[in-house]
C-alpha cells in the first residue's frame, strides 16, 4: 500500500515541487523586473526540475548551446519566463508547463494565450553570462537589455559609435575624454537602444541603431528620451528631430555589476506620467528578494 | 567512376545536406539510389544563363523524381549535373535542393559525387564560400567570442550557440569588415546567424567589389 502511494508520488509533478507563490499584476504604470544570477542556482536537482518545465522545442534549443554554462543559463532564462508568467495568473493556478510561446511577425517572443484572449501581460527577456532578467508589464509592450559594467569592447568605442549610432551620440561619447567612462557610456546606450528595439518588437530593420538618438534628460537620474531623425526633402534637405515620440526610459545599475534598460510604450492615456520600476531577485520555486522599488520620470 | 564528395542519409523528415564545403570546379551530379543497381538518367542542357538553367534543372529533377515515386521503382537512380553558378545563387540552389530532396524521402541515401565524363555538355555547380574563407571567420568568431582555441567549430555553428549576443555579432561584423575590407549594410549584419551565412556574405561583398 505504502510503496504504491509512493511511487504515485514520483509521478504526480506537482508534489514534487512547491506551489508557485501568486503575484500581483503590475499596475499600468509599472514594471516589474525579475533576475536570476546562475552562479547562485547550484543544485543539480533543482536544474533537473527546472528542465521538466520546458517544452520539448525549448529543450532542443538548451542542447544546441555549447557548453555546460550556457546550457545552464539557456534553461534558467527559459524557466524565468515560464515560471514568472505562471504566476502572474492569480485567478487560478497555471502550470508553468502549460505556457505556450509563440513569435510575433518579426520574431518577437510572445505568450500564446490560446483561448484566452486579450490578456494584458507583457514580458521581455534579456542575458548576459552572469545575469538573466525578465521584465513584465501590463497593457504596454516593454524591451529590457542588461549588460555586464565591465564588458569591454574590442574595437575602439568611437569608432564602434560612429558606425553604429547616430550623430548625436557620437558627440556626447566623443566629449568624454576618459576612456573607461566613454565606454560605460556607450555601454549605457546599448542597453537603452536594444532595450527600444525590443519593446518595439519589429527587428533590427525596423529601427537601425543611426536612426535615433536616446539622450538623458537633463536635470535626472536615469531618465532618458529618445529622438527620432528624419529626414525632411526640402532644399536644402532639413534633418528634423522629434523627441518624445511616446516611450519611456530607464536605466539602472542591477546588483551592481550591470547596467539595465527597461523601455516601455508611453501610455496614451497618462502620456508623461512617471513610471515605476520593482526589481525583484529571484530563485524559481526557492525565493524571492525585493531590491528596489524606483521612480522615474 | 563514382567519386562522393558528400554524402547525406535521409533523417526524419527526409531532407538533410551535409556541407557542400568544396570547391567543386568539375562537373558533379545529384545521384538518388535506393536499393542495389542505378539508373542513370543524365540531363543535356545547354544554356548560357546560368541560374535559369538551374531552375530548369531543378525542375526537370523534381519531376522526374516525382514520376519515379509514383512508378515506385525499386531500383531509381538520378543524375544530373548542373552549371557553375556564383555563390549568391547558391544559396537558392540549397533551398530548393532541400525541397527536391524532401519529395525524395523514400531513398535510402543521397550523395553528391563527381562522373569522370566529360563527353556531354554539362551544367556545374560551385558551392558555398571557400573553406579558407569559413576558416577566417571562425578565427575572428573565437576571438571575440574568447573561445579556446581548440573549440570545434563547423560552417554550421550558431552564433548564438556560442553564447554570442547582438553586442558581440556586431562586433564580429566589425572584425569581418576590417579583415576582408568590405562594408556589410546593417540589416545584413543583424542577419547573420551562423558561420556559413557570414562566409557566405562576405565571398559576395567581396566579389562584387569595383576593380581596385
Amino acid at each position: 500500500m505504502r510503496i504504491s502511494v509512493m511511487s504515485q508520488m514520483h509521478r504526480s509533478f506537482s508534489i514534487d515541487l512547491p506551489s508557485l507563490i501568486p503575484l500581483q499584476l503590475p499596475s499600468r504604470r509599472e514594471t516589474h523586473l525579475w533576475y536570476v544570477i546562475p552562479d547562485e542556482v547550484k543544485s543539480t536537482s533543482l536544474l533537473k526540475r527546472y528542465s521538466q518545465l520546458l517544452s520539448p522545442i525549448e529543450k532542443d534549443g538548451v542542447d544546441q548551446m555549447r557548453g555546460d554554462e550556457l546550457k545552464k543559463n539557456a534553461l534558467l532564462a527559459r524557466t524565468l519566463v515560464r515560471t514568472t508568467i505562471a504566476r502572474y495568473q492569480t485567478n487560478k493556478e497555471v502550470d508553468p508547463r502549460s505556457l505556450m510561446f509563440k513569435k510575433n511577425v518579426y520574431g518577437k517572443p510572445e505568450v500564446d494565450w490560446q483561448n484566452c484572449n486579450n490578456q494584458p501581460l507583457h514580458f521581455n527577456i534579456s542575458h548576459t553570462d552572469s545575469l538573466i532578467a525578465c521584465g513584465v508589464t501590463v497593457h504596454v509592450p516593454v524591451g529590457i537589455d542588461v549588460e555586464d559594467k565591465e564588458r569591454k569592447i574590442k574595437h575602439d568605442v568611437l569608432a564602434f559609435a560612429k558606425r553604429f549610432y547616430s550623430a548625436d551620440e557620437v558627440n556626447v561619447l566623443a566629449t568624454i575624454l576618459d576612456p573607461e567612462v566613454q565606454r560605460k557610456e556607450f555601454i549605457k546606450l546599448w542597453t537603452l537602444k536594444e532595450a527600444y528595439v525590443k519593446a518595439l518588437g519589429k527587428g533590427f530593420s525596423a529601427a537601425p541603431f543611426n536612426t535615433f538618438t536616446i539622450q538623458s534628460m537633463p536635470g535626472t537620474e536615469g531618465a532618458y528620451n529618445l529622438c527620432k531623425t528624419s529626414e525632411v526633402t526640402a532644399d536644402p534637405p532639413e534633418e528634423t528631430k522629434k523627441c518624445n515620440g511616446g516611450w519611456k526610459f530607464a536605466l539602472f545599475d542591477l546588483a551592481d555589476s550591470h547596467y539595465a534598460a527597461v523601455c516601455t510604450e508611453d501610455d496614451q492615456a497618462n502620456e508623461g506620467a512617471p513610471t515605476k520600476i520593482i526589481v525583484r531577485k529571484t530563485i524559481p520555486f526557492v525565493e524571492d528578494q525585493l531590491i528596489s522599488e524606483r521612480i522615474f520620470l | 567512376m563514382w567519386d562522393p564528395i558528400a554524402t547525406c542519409s535521409e533523417d526524419r523528415s527526409g531532407s538533410a545536406i551535409t556541407n557542400l564545403g568544396h570547391n567543386i570546379t568539375e562537373d558533379f551530379c545529384l545521384r538518388l539510389s535506393s536499393g542495389n543497381g542505378a539508373v542513370s538518367v543524365s540531363s543535356a542542357l545547354e544554356q548560357k544563363d546560368s541560374s535559369s538553367v538551374l531552375v530548369v534543372a531543378l525542375g526537370l529533377c523534381t519531376a522526374l523524381i516525382s514520376l519515379l515515386l509514383m512508378a515506385s521503382l525499386s531500383t531509381t537512380s538520378l543524375s544530373f549535373k548542373a552549371p557553375s553558378i556564383q555563390s549568391t545563387t547558391t544559396r537558392i540552389y540549397q533551398v530548393t535542393l532541400k525541397r527536391v530532396l524532401r519529395k525524395a524521402s523514400s531513398f535510402q541515401s543521397i550523395s553528391f559525387g563527381r562522373f569522370q565524363s566529360s563527353k556531354r555538355l554539362r551544367l556545374q555547380i560551385s558551392c558555398a564560400a571557400k573553406p579558407e574563407t569559413v576558416q577566417k571567420v571562425s578565427d575572428i568568431v573565437k576571438e571575440q567570442l574568447a573561445l579556446s582555441a581548440d573549440t570545434a567549430l563547423t560552417a554550421e555553428s550558431k552564433f548564438s550557440a556560442l553564447g554570442a549576443d547582438s553586442l558581440d555579432t556586431v562586433e564580429i561584423v566589425m572584425a569581418l569588415e576590417e579583415k576582408f575590407d568590405i562594408s556589410v549594410e546593417e540589416t545584413d549584419a543583424q542577419n547573420i546567424t551562423t558561420i556559413q551565412e557570414a562566409a557566405d556574405l562576405i565571398e559576395d561583398l567581396v566579389q562584387k567589389k569595383p576593380a581596385a
